[in-house]
């Protein structure tokens, strides 16, 4: 029983079952059907926000891949005002969610706010609490409301931002860059030696958006899959039928494999840190996507500032003219990886059909893959074989200190679904 | 003031309740004057024998986020009602079932992954134990957490059982938008035509659930010139608050001369997805409950 703030979104429980003389490891399934039985009859403009109730966690994400969606279901590219403000809206999404992560993924010993994020004093606790709600502002100004946005609609967005408000965007990315850096500084610091001791490895395809050139992006653009070699499978709607049957990585290790370079001066530096220090692209050390997090950070408050010079006052130029409704796809990088969102609306608006393609699916298979891997061929269950199973989830949840103790439950079930035995770790 | 003992319970919820609570300017203040007996997130963070190995009454304040699924959770807000002294309905699907709650009128329905409802319906959590607390939204609103964390950690003051960290006025009263009072004569749809933002939605044909909505949200989403959902849940004193827009609405459609019942009765039909509009939030709470029995 966790006696400390609970981390943000963590595997909670693996399941090892016995079958004949064999264990197999796994996690349930968080794959979201009946989300189109759900959706099926309600209005096409609440999608955005139906949409981010499905992982609060990657709210933004969702918000912002259920709008492109109705952009494409209405034939309407949003103005570029709008545009600009998505995208500002994205990057300070990737900053909440990546800072929420990185602090409440794992926690020191103590309890309490002391404990909150311990990276050799390089990262001042208090500063990361204000951060974090300097980003949840930035979002809400940007979004129309904290946590969870409203203004999404197809082709544009229902209002805009006044002078005073951009500013205080820009104020706050400016604030955010500075916490970033100090935070990579001090990952680097502390956790970078442990990204290259923990070897676990798994080469498969990785998937991300790239804009049109195949760099890099924290929002919308063209899907893209590359093999374990980091070579292009597949770009566009085409990805869709390959990774219906697939294991493959998305987040913040994937988009180093499936993209190019970092688009903003202080991240490419970053980047180039981890490629120096590791090889690659493509790297499979799954610890990287660690590392990757805290330079995503500095990215994103980048990408903010950027977004925000674009921004002119006012409610002007935000809506662009819609065509007759009807099927449309959405895919954004959300700050766990690739989101698709489907959309088929009836001439009234009226949702008839829905799909939704969620980061954590990808994580959990890819989870599953390594756990597979590490118990190969295991027989019996041991403290060795338990201590196997911690490290490979271990490797999964980014922290400023990752090699603090996390919640963890690991129950041994016979074929039957009856619990044999029970471990309990952090 | 003694250390007193707060709990989060959230295997349910989508995530927005708990960083709410996070990102709450005197969280920090929570944690200076509470010790946390447990904080499950996740269906795996916490066992029945880890609940029953609590005294009872021994964590002064539950807050209990995400609604109530299927028999394991059922029973486990049973165990955790006796050993707390205090709990908080946390957010609109612990207060009203939320958005989950549209699940009970489709067969199969489930707006995430979710433990299996064992062939029940989701439910608020006032409809499986009593509450103490409402703290309404969805997410709360900073403001409304903020107020109640001042209130049951840095004061003497016990508030009575019923509270509603919340106004006790509708979200109009927080609407800085003007009232033109015109009859209702179309129904139109904010994403097809562009709302002016000075004027109140229903004047313009767009429904607005502001009108029976709990407010202390400061009209957040009217001001981003989007209509109230009507997350934070009925008016005080309003137990239905699908039912109470629809007639509200009755109410303002007026239209004059020959054939004005058929024109009336035909712009009420006229509402797109009227239950999804009417009951977003509500559902689950709502006399309509769930009209379908799920599948599972």
């Amino acid at each position: 029983m966790l006696t400390r703030i609970g981390p943000i979104d963590h595997i909670s429980e693996v399941i090892l079952t016995r079958n004949g003389g064999r264990i197999a490891a796994g996690l349930p399934s968080p794959s979201p059907d009946g989300f189109s039985a759900y959706i099926r009859g309600r209005l096409a403009e609440d999608l955005p926000m139906y949409a981010e109730r499905i992982d609060a966690g990657i709210a933004v994400a969702h918000h912002l891949a259920a709008t492109i969606a109705l952009d494409s279901c209405y034939g309407a590219a949003p103005t570029d005002k709008a545009d600009s403000i998505r995208r500002g809206l994205s990057a300070a999404g990737f900053y909440h969610r990546h800072l929420s992560r990185l602090l409440f993924g794992r926690e020191g010993e103590e309890s309490g706010l002391s404990a909150l994020a311990v990276t050799g004093k390089a990262v001042d606790p208090e500063a990361g609490f204000s951060s974090l709600k300097l980003a949840r502002e930035a979002i809400s100004i940007l979004g129309g409301r904290g946590l969870t946005p409203e203004r999404g609609i197809p082709g544009g967005l229902t209002g805009g931002l006044s002078e005073e408000e951009i500013g205080r965007v820009k104020e706050i990315a400016e604030s955010l860059i500075e916490f970033a850096v100090q935070a990579e500084e001090g990952f680097r610091k502390r956790a970078a030696e442990w990204v290259m001791n923990e070897d676990l490895t798994l080469s498969i395809p990785s998937l991300a958006i790239v804009d049109g050139s195949g760099k890099r992006s924290l929002f919308t653009g063209e899907l893209r899959l590359v093999d374990p070699d980091g070579k292009e499978i597949a770009r566009g709607e085409g990805v869709l039928s390959l990774i219906k049957d697939t294991e493959y990585r998305v987040g913040p290790l994937a988009r180093l494999n499936a993209a190019e370079g970092g688009t903003t001066p202080l991240a490419k530096e970053g980047f180039e840190l981890i490629f120096d220090e590791l090889g690659g692209p493509p790297i499979h050390r799954v610890s990287a996507g660690y590392w990757a997090t805290a330079v995503e950070l500095i990215e994103a408050a980048e990408v903010l500032i950027e977004a925000v010079d674009a921004i002119s006052p006012g409610d002007a130029d935000l809506r662009s003219p819609l065509g007759e409704a009807g099927e449309g796809l959405g895919a954004v990088e959300s700050p766990d990886g690739t989101l698709i969102h489907r959309y088929a609306l009836d001439p009234e608006g009226i949702v008839e059909d829905a799909e939704v393609i969620l980061p954590k699916v990808a994580r959990y298979a890819e989870v599953n893959a390594a756990l597979a891997a590490a118990l190969a061929g295991a027989g019996e269950v041991d403290e060795r074989l338990i201590e196997r199973i911690e490290a490979v989830i271990r490797a999964f949840q980014p922290a400023f200190v990752p090699d603090a103790p996390f919640p963890l439950r690991i129950t041994l079930r016979d074929e039957d679904g009856g619990v044999l035995e029970e471990w309990r770790r952090g | 003031m003694s250390e007193k003992v707060f709990a989060v319970y959230a295997p349910a919820g989508c995530g927005g309740c708990s960083q709410s609570l996070l990102s709450a300017d005197n969280f920090t203040l929570l944690l200076d004057r509470a010790r946390i007996a447990f904080w499950a997130t996740e269906p795996g963070d916490l066992t029945q024998a880890e609940i029953e190995g609590l005294e009872d009454r021994s964590i002064d304040v539950l807050f209990y986020i995400g609604p109530v699924l299927g028999e394991r959770e059922e029973s486990y807000a049973k165990l955790l009602r006796r050993r707390a002294n205090r709990v908080v309905a946390y957010g609109a699907c612990a207060h009203l079932g939320g958005l989950c709650g549209l699940a009970n009128l489709t067969p199969g329905a489930r707006l995430r992954t979710v433990p299996s409802l064992d062939g029940r319906f989701v439910q608020p959590l006032p409809a499986v134990i009593d509450v103490d607390y409402i703290l309404p939204g969805c997410p709360p609103p900073a403001g409304m957490i903020e107020r109640m964390i001042e209130v049951l950690f840095d004061s003497d003051e016990i508030p009575e059982p019923g509270t509603v960290f919340a106004s006790s006025k509708g979200v109009c009263a927080e609407c800085n938008r003007r009232r033109l009072n015109r009859p209702l004569n179309e129904i139109s749809r904010f994403h097809l035509k562009e709302p002016d933002p000075d004027i109140c939605f229903l004047d313009q044909g767009i429904i607005c659930l502001g009108p029976v909505t709990r407010g202390g949200c400061g009209a957040v989403c009217i001001e981003a010139n989007r209509p109230c959902t009507g997350c934070a849940g009925p008016l005080a004193g309003v137990r239905d608050q699908g039912g109470a827009i629809i007639q509200s609405l009755a109410s303002l459609v007026r239209f004059s001369g020959e054939g004005r019942e058929k024109k009336e009765k035909e712009l009420l039909d006229s509402i797109p997805d009227p239950v999804g509009t009417a009951y977003r939030f509500s559902v689950a709470s709502s006399a309509l409950k769930g009209r379908l029995k799920d599948a599972d």
